[in-house]
């Protein structure tokens, strides 16, 4: 692992069926999916162990994070309320400054489910500042 | 073979979607049900602070719905991939159109290419699917 590299102890997330089917909807579903939506797993990534580490990175560099991209692979579906592990590594990039993100989702048997990619571009906070001037 | 379960041919197009435009109370409602409650997108001075006329929505938020549109198009397909990059902010208060096409198709694998268009002329979101035949049971 490089020195820009950061990967996190694996930890428990879980498909909260109510919180999904509020998801659904506020993303276009107009009936209950079959399944949780694939972008659901964007939930997970605002979890304090993710989110602690984004903000730590973004303080030591002075920058503030833009999402820049995000994706979703799929092996099998999510399952309502079924547990599952999150593996996270962030590698920092630099020019431009970016913070890659990947998630992979397994369960509790090891097996992957799913992989989420995120890049946040990290921008310079008195470049933000100077666009407001 | 029923027309629904033939492939789908490249160039085809996707029945295009408008959605929004979406007010300050939804943007509330995904901050809080996804946990990302940057000031950005919440906050009209915070946005205003670096340069936009109003908060913009949620990229995540926008993505999602190309989700909804792919399985509207095409349910006896399965969606194996979604992703996509965010290249303009779509503001509060704009409707936005979303769009795709074919841009292969195998039996083994279905490639769309998918548009998110606000009010600006750029598109707003440039994102991708992939998707497959589903297993026959």
């Amino acid at each position: 692992m490089s020195a820009n590299e950061i990967s996190l102890p694996p930890f428990g997330v879980a498909v909260e069926p109510s919180r999904a089917a509020s998801f659904a909807r506020e993303t276009g579903f107009l009936t209950a999916p079959e399944d949780p939506p694939l972008c659901y797993p964007a939930v997970w990534l605002t979890s304090p162990e993710i989110l602690n580490a984004v903000e730590r990175i973004c303080a030591e560099a002075r920058c503030a994070p833009v999402h820049e991209k995000q994706r979703f692979v799929y092996d099998s579906p999510l399952r309502f309320g079924a547990q599952y592990r999150l593996s996270v590594v962030l590698r920092r990039e630099a020019e431009p400054e970016r913070l890659a993100i990947t998630a992979r989702v397994e369960t509790e048997e090891g097996a992957c489910v799913a992989r989420v990619e995120t890049l946040l571009r990290l921008v310079s906070r008195a470049v933000l500042e100077e666009a407001g001037a | 073979m029923s027309v629904e379960s033939a492939l789908p041919a490249v160039g085809d197009k996707l029945p295009e979607m408008v959605i929004g435009p979406f007010d300050a109370e939804s943007l509330r409602r995904y901050a809080d049900l996804s946990g990302d409650s940057n000031p950005l997108h919440l906050d009209d001075a915070f946005a205003a602070s670096i340069g936009l006329s109003a908060p913009p929505v949620h990229g995540m938020k926008l993505l999602a719905f190309f989700e909804p549109m792919l399985r509207a198009w095409r349910d006896d397909l399965v969606i194996r991939e979604l992703g996509g990059g965010f290249v303009q902010p779509v503001l509060r208060g704009e409707k936005v159109t979303l769009t795709g096409r074919v841009l292969r198709a195998s039996p083994d694998e279905i490639f769309v290419r998918l548009y998110a268009h606000g009010a600006a002329r750029a598109p707003a979101i440039m994102a991708d699917a992939t998707l497959a035949q589903k297993a026959s049971s």
